[in-house]
């Protein structure tokens, strides 16, 4: 890859003036934040139990869902980019219908599934005695039913713009379709999977609507970080703010570790 | 014959309807313009695309028959194939690319990449091994590519344009690099390329296309010595008449005559002329040629000693001449000339 170096210049007012104001409504909301935060107490306010219980379940579920979205995502968005069927635009539009859906539908949808009462949830609790409403796995299938959208868009981006041809290289070689998956387009598509990774896991662990209403707010069992906050805001406004500024720090840290590596921006 | 493949299919607007064969050890060359079908006759031969009608067969083991429901898959046929882009996996290191092809044949790790090792010796690769493509140059990549191809040993070795994307300075060694890896693969070689000077250094016979059909076939001299079609003619450098022979004369189809030495055969006949032979003037010759147009110049191409001049009009020709006939004749494109043969310059034969 050859970079080709630019004489720096101002960039044109027409698009430094929008920029800017971009900028300012995305940081003052922060600077908000900051001004609130009451320094002295957060040692105190963040050793509380229920902040430390909160934390760890998110930790826990948005990798577990970062996980299962891997799994089940990588695979949606291969038959996607590369499988010829019928009804292959509605398919990816049901995979896709959580990014644009109020979260708080998709949680109610899945209450009606899953819940004890519903479609297959019935069935879950009498056959196998799974109760998944208002458990820890039903935080994390709440989770990645409106992460995984995210990793099969950015993922199935990605094997489309992939050369093909280089899989043909392969088969000549000897390589079988699942040799050719294994160590050519998984590989080759790296990228788009971390990336996709990346942004589910980000989504997740800013699930909300979804999570309160099929999973509700129970205190270390379903109780993630933003349902911590949101309970916080109305009885303690100095702990909501404390769990706030960790999440803005521990994404904005792993949104800039992650840059370069995954992005390939910069 | 080690590969024989009589292929026919459609491939948008091109119908490609052509019998290809090469022995062990032999190398043919599949010359022909652009879009004559070049790559889909070694992809059909490869398996990347099914033939509809024919039959592709290597050795006595049938890859391809639509008659008789046989396909073999790309992966299961003895054939190597190397990409005109080379298309080494980015993700992979040389030898690591030399090794995958090794290891899809079942080759355990250590011993798939000791053989790759030793291909990259035998290439004078050793020292960028572990090098990933990207930081190759574009001759090591090449090396390397021939080298992936080369190592599962495929009874047929294909190679889809080696040197085009090679630039000029480095294509000339590679070239020579390519004759001595070719002469040594025991197998049956297909190399496709739009250039005859490619063509006649790598290749033992040359098979020409043009839209999709073999025009005509033969090693280099045989095709030097009777093109069959104007492509042709203009590939090796020479200039074909085609007309129809009656006594002294070809008639060519707009009318003009061509005067010949000899008595040429009746029908259909192709005369040839060297560029070499073709005079430019300012004004009407006088005396001996016979084979006098007035003609307009198209184009005016070469290098050092030797210019190369097109000319259009009652007939095309091209001429040959000296960088200082072309400062004397002021010629450039659109001048108006006249040029001539001697009737003693012209060959024919039947077509």
């Amino acid at each position: 890859m050859t970079a080709r170096r630019v004489a720096p210049r101002r960039p044109p007012l027409p698009v430094l003036i929008p920029a800017a104001i971009g900028v300012a409504l995305m940081t003052v909301p922060f600077v908000g934040l900051l001004s609130r935060t009451p320094w002295g107490e957060l040692g105190s306010l963040l050793a509380d139990p229920f902040v430390a219980a909160a934390l760890r379940l998110s930790v826990v579920t948005s990798l577990a869902a970062t996980a299962i979205s891997l799994l089940i995502g990588v695979p949606m968005a291969w038959l996607l980019a590369r499988a010829r069927f019928r009804g292959r635009a509605l398919l990816r539009g049901i995979i896709l219908l959580p990014m644009v859906l109020p979260p708080v539908v998709g949680g109610a949808a899945l209450l009606f599934a899953l819940g004890r009462r519903g479609l297959v949830g019935q069935w879950l609790d009498r056959q196998l005695g799974i109760l998944l409403p208002f458990s820890t796995w039903g935080v994390i299938v709440a989770a990645t039913f409106i992460a995984v959208p995210f990793l099969v868009i950015t993922v199935e981006a990605g094997l489309r713009s992939a050369d093909l041809r280089f899989e043909e290289a392969a088969a000549t070689l000897g390589a079988s379709p699942l040799t050719v998956l294994r160590r050519v387009t998984l590989p080759m598509a790296w990228p788009s999977i971390a990336a996709g990774a990346v942004l589910a896991w980000a989504r997740a662990l800013g699930e909300f609507g979804a999570t309160i209403t099929f999973a509700g707010n129970l205190e270390g069992r379903t109780q993630t970080m933003p349902l911590a906050v949101f309970q916080a805001l109305e009885s303690d406004r100095d702990a909501a703010i404390a769990i706030s500024l960790v999440m803005v720090a521990v994404s904005l840290a792993v949104l800039v570790a992650l840059r370069d590596r995954w992005f390939r921006v910069g | 014959m080690s590969l024989s493949a009589d292929i026919g299919l459609r491939r948008g607007s091109l119908g490609l309807d052509a019998v290809l064969t090469a022995g062990d050890g032999e190398v043919v060359a599949l010359l022909g313009p652009n879009g004559a079908g070049k790559t889909s006759l070694l992809r059909a031969i490869a398996g990347l695309d099914p033939i509809e009608r024919g039959m592709v067969r290597v050795g006595d083991r049938v890859m391809d028959d639509p008659a008789a429901g046989v396909f073999v898959p790309v992966e299961e046929r003895p054939i190597g194939l190397m990409f005109q882009e080379y298309l080494l996996f980015p993700h992979l290191s040389a030898v690591d690319n030399i090794a995958f092809g090794l290891r899809c044949r079942g080759m355990g790790r250590r011993a798939a990449a000791a053989t790759a090792m030793a291909w990259l010796d035998r290439f004078g690769l050793a020292s960028v091994a572990t090098d990933h493509p990207r930081s190759l140059s574009g001759g090591q990549a090449q090396r390397v590519a021939l080298a992936r191809a080369l190592a599962p040993q495929p009874l047929v070795l294909l190679l889809d344009e080696p040197l085009a994307a090679l630039d000029v300075g480095t294509r000339r060694q590679v070239r020579a690099e390519l004759v001595a890896q070719l002469g040594e693969f025991s197998g049956a070689g297909v190399l496709v390329t739009h250039d005859p000077v490619e063509a006649m250094a790598l290749a033992d016979r040359i098979v020409i296309l043009e839209d999709g059909s073999v025009v005509q076939e033969g090693t280099a001299a045989e095709i030097r010595r009777h093109p069959r079609s104007d492509y042709v003619a203009r590939l090796v450098g020479i200039n074909l008449l085609r007309g129809r022979g009656r006594h002294l004369h070809v008639l060519l189809p707009n009318g003009a005559e061509v005067h010949l030495a000899e008595e040429a055969p009746s029908g259909e006949v192709f005369a040839v002329v060297r560029p070499q032979s073709v005079a430019i003037h300012r004004h009407r010759p006088e005396g001996t040629p016979r084979n006098v147009w007035r003609l307009t110049v198209v184009h005016v191409e070469g290098e050092a000693e030797r210019i190369r001049v097109e000319l259009d009009g009652s007939l095309s020709l091209v001429a040959e001449v000296t960088p200082s006939a072309v400062a004397d004749l002021h010629l450039s494109p659109g001048s108006e000339v006249w040029a001539s043969f001697k009737a003693t310059d012209v060959t024919v034969y039947p077509v």
